[in-house]
């Protein structure tokens, strides 16, 4: 699972009131390589929760996104590179998201996260 | 099926009482169409040789890594061995929808006695040659009828609700979509669907989950695709997920309903689901009919709908 996939998901367990974002429990981490395409990133940045992103990044060993970013940083290679590796090319492989609410754990195993609830949950 | 016989009576004006069989081909991008006399061909492996030589002249480019038509070859074997394919749930026979992403360019369909245009090589040759009327070799990409679509694709971030094996995300992601997530309920078909997209050298992302119960944020979905449940277990659960792919894609869903709902699923979309814009794609063969039982075909509609920007 990609870092664009995390940041687009949350929790939604009866009671929860923000269930985002998703903390991240990493046992395996992979790396894969794709085109890169900044079109796509500029296109995708203002729909991005940042803090998200890097505390996602984070948590899977990636330290190398600034704690904040705007638009100008756009033009800069750089910061393109590091955005296309963190939202694209990491994929957590095995480990869980965990609610930050209730602390309650989506296991992620071949890179599936299992976000079925509990019919309790619903 | 256990006879082929052509049935002689109805199908005598089709052939005209003699030892021919002539019906007309196109091809997509040649100039001109052809004739070819199906009684001459005695399978679909000579059909498919014949017509490969017919147009070779219009695939030059594709030839060499993708010969043309490979791909009913590879289904017809499949139906030799009598491992028709199962269509999974209720939905489409999402392996039929495989075997146009891993095949070649072109397909061959045909016009069948009412007027449906088929994927070649579903039933018998004997039965194929009674019912063909004419045939067509179309760009694979347009036969799952994903083509052509406005640019909701190319470098979009896709959802496949229902994904299954995960047919239509691979088909968006081999189209151009930057970043494919798969959503299904199932975890066995998940595993296919991660098979698949490994097979296909593709990038997928896919979670496990309840559509109807999956937590969001933001609008980063560009465009939905879905082939839904129709319901044979929960009636409308199609209209559940219509409804919910129409409050998460920014820019489009593309979805798959039974023709007998169309007038429904246009005035609900509208009516109830926000939706701004509802229209039918014709432009594409009866990939989707899907099988409930034996013998008995659904016709399928696929939509293209517009969500409101609120």
């Amino acid at each position: 699972m990609r870092l664009l996939t995390h940041n687009m998901l949350s929790s939604n367990i009866k009671g929860v009131n923000n269930g985002f974002p998703l903390l991240i429990e990493a046992e395996k981490v992979v790396e894969k390589l794709v085109d890169f395409n900044p079109d796509f990133l500029r296109n995708i940045f203002p729909k991005i929760d940042w803090k998200a992103l890097v505390a996602a990044a984070r948590a899977v060993g990636y330290g190398e996104l600034p704690d904040a970013a705007d638009p100008a940083m756009l033009d800069s290679d750089d910061f393109l590179r590091h955005l296309h590796h963190a939202l694209l090319q990491l994929h957590l492989e095995e480990g869980a998201l965990v609610c930050p609410e209730t602390g309650r754990r989506f296991p992620v195993n071949k890179g599936i996260p299992n976000m079925l609830l509990h019919e309790d949950e619903v | 099926m256990a006879s082929n016989t052509p049935k002689t009576d109805d199908d005598a004006d089709a052939k005209l009482g003699s030892g021919c069989l002539y019906i007309k081909v196109s091809m997509e991008g040649a100039p001109y169409l052809r004739k070819v006399d199906l009684k001459t061909y005695g399978s679909y492996a000579e059909l498919s040789s014949a017509l490969e030589k017919m147009f070779s002249c219009f695939t030059i480019g594709n030839v060499s890594t993708n010969p043309i038509l490979n791909l009913f070859g590879s289904r017809m074997i499949d139906w030799q061995c009598g491992s028709n394919a199962v269509p999974s749930r209720d939905g489409l026979s999402e392996s039929r929808l495989m075997d146009l992403l891993h095949g070649a360019e072109y397909v061959l369909t045909y016009e069948d006695k009412d007027g449906d245009w088929m994927l070649v090589g579903d039933v018998p040759w004997e039965m194929f040659t009674g019912s063909c009327k004419r045939l067509r070799i179309m760009k694979s990409s347009d036969a799952i009828g994903l083509e052509n679509s406005f640019g909701d694709l190319t470098d979009k971030v896709v959802a496949d609700f229902g994904c299954g094996c995960g047919t239509l995300g691979l088909a968006a992601a081999l189209l151009g979509a930057e970043h494919v997530v798969g959503l299904e309920i199932d975890s066995q078909s998940l595993e296919i669907a991660s098979i698949n997209a490994d097979d296909l050298e593709l990038d997928a992302d896919f979670v496990q989950c309840d559509i109807m119960n999956l937590g969001w944020r933001g609008p980063i979905v560009d465009t939905v695709v879905m082939n839904p449940p129709f319901g044979t277990r929960k009636k409308g659960a199609d209209m559940d997920f219509l409804s919910v792919a129409l409050k998460i894609a920014s820019q489009a869903v593309y979805s798959l309903h039974k023709t007998t709902t169309r007038d429904h699923v246009k005035r609900t979309a509208l009516r109830d689901y926000n939706a701004k814009s509802a229209e039918l794609r014709y432009d594409l063969p009866q990939l989707y009919k899907f099988h409930k039982k034996k013998e008995v075909d659904i016709a399928v509609d696929l939509w293209r709908f517009v969500p409101r920007k609120i």
